[in-house]
């Protein structure tokens, strides 16, 4: 069996940057409420995308089907407003005749 | 493929759940790499939120079958030179402002620390220009090696080599003139 390749010793200076710069990091941590912004930011930034989805008809025909896998629902109001939009809904195709 | 594969491939198909693991995972490297390169606990959380939220946008470009941290090095050295350039015009408007109401941002170290000759060390580094800096502390804080550093700083080989050979030099001279006590000349001896 190969034995690890060994490496060559650090100079003092290089001792010297690392030690320094990692006993500074150990002791730092980001907030908790970072993840929770993070998360909250995230699920909102899907949201937009599957939207945008719907809306450009790159899914047109799943939406009602797959449940979303984070805590925002739709409610009628909302689908009916998407479906509006669509260039086959009402506004749509009002848009595409004054077009 | 790499151990990261699974969670990149669920987060792919809009698993945010997945997203909150690799959060978890590389949440530490990423935030203290960004605190090391801005000095700033507030700037760093802001790139940490921000890197992850790039990586849910960018999912689907992210290749499964090689590591993350690279990547997430990347986006990190990328956002915190956005915001040194932002800070160079703004840094004399920041300056009058802390002048006039006093200091507001939140220094990690504590004051007793101060003498201390590691403190004197960061204080070198942080000196130092900032494109230095970044070399520096990807490679000695993250243990990444010359090419890793090139590719996350997106700079030639050549390039990190003579940054990180300036910086020594740069440290040497300065830290030469500060007194060593002896429990940490041992320590970065030994």
């Amino acid at each position: 069996m190969n034995s690890p390749a060994k490496r060559p010793p650090l100079s003092p200076i290089d001792h010297a940057i690392f030690h320094s710069l990692r006993r500074q990091a150990e002791a730092q941590f980001p907030r908790l409420e970072v993840k929770q912004q993070l998360m909250q930011r995230a699920a909102e930034q899907s949201l937009l995308r599957r939207l945008a989805a719907v809306l450009t008809g790159e899914e047109p025909d799943d939406y009602f089907g797959q449940p979303l896998n984070f805590d925002i629902t739709f409610g009628w109001r909302e689908l009916a407003q998407v479906q509006a939009l669509r260039p086959s809904g009402a506004f749509g195709a009002l848009s595409g005749i004054l077009r | 493929m790499s151990q990261d594969a699974p969670l990149v491939l669920r987060l792919q198909a809009g698993d945010l759940d997945a997203l909150g693991a690799l959060y978890d995972k590389y949440r530490l490297t990423v935030y203290r790499t960004a605190l090391a390169i801005t000095r700033d606990p507030d700037t760093a959380e802001d790139i940490l939120q921000e890197v992850f939220l790039r990586l849910n946008t960018y999912a689907a470009s992210v290749k499964p079958e090689l590591p993350l941290a690279p990547w997430l090095y990347r986006v990190t050295v990328n956002l915190a030179y956005t915001w040194y350039s932002r800070r160079r015009w703004l840094a004399p408007l920041d300056d009058v402002i802390e002048r006039l109401v006093g200091p507001t941002r939140h220094h990690p170290e504590p004051a007793a620390e101060h003498q201390d000759s590691r403190l004197a060390m960061v204080r070198a580094i942080n000196a130092l220009p900032f494109n230095q800096r970044v070399v520096v502390i990807l490679h000695y804080l993250n243990g990444m090696n010359l090419q890793e550093v090139a590719e996350a700083a997106n700079v030639p080989v050549g390039t990190v080599k003579s940054r990180l050979y300036y910086a020594r030099e740069t440290l040497k001279q300065q830290l030469e003139g500060i007194a060593v006590s002896p429990e940490v000349l041992y320590e970065f001896t030994r």
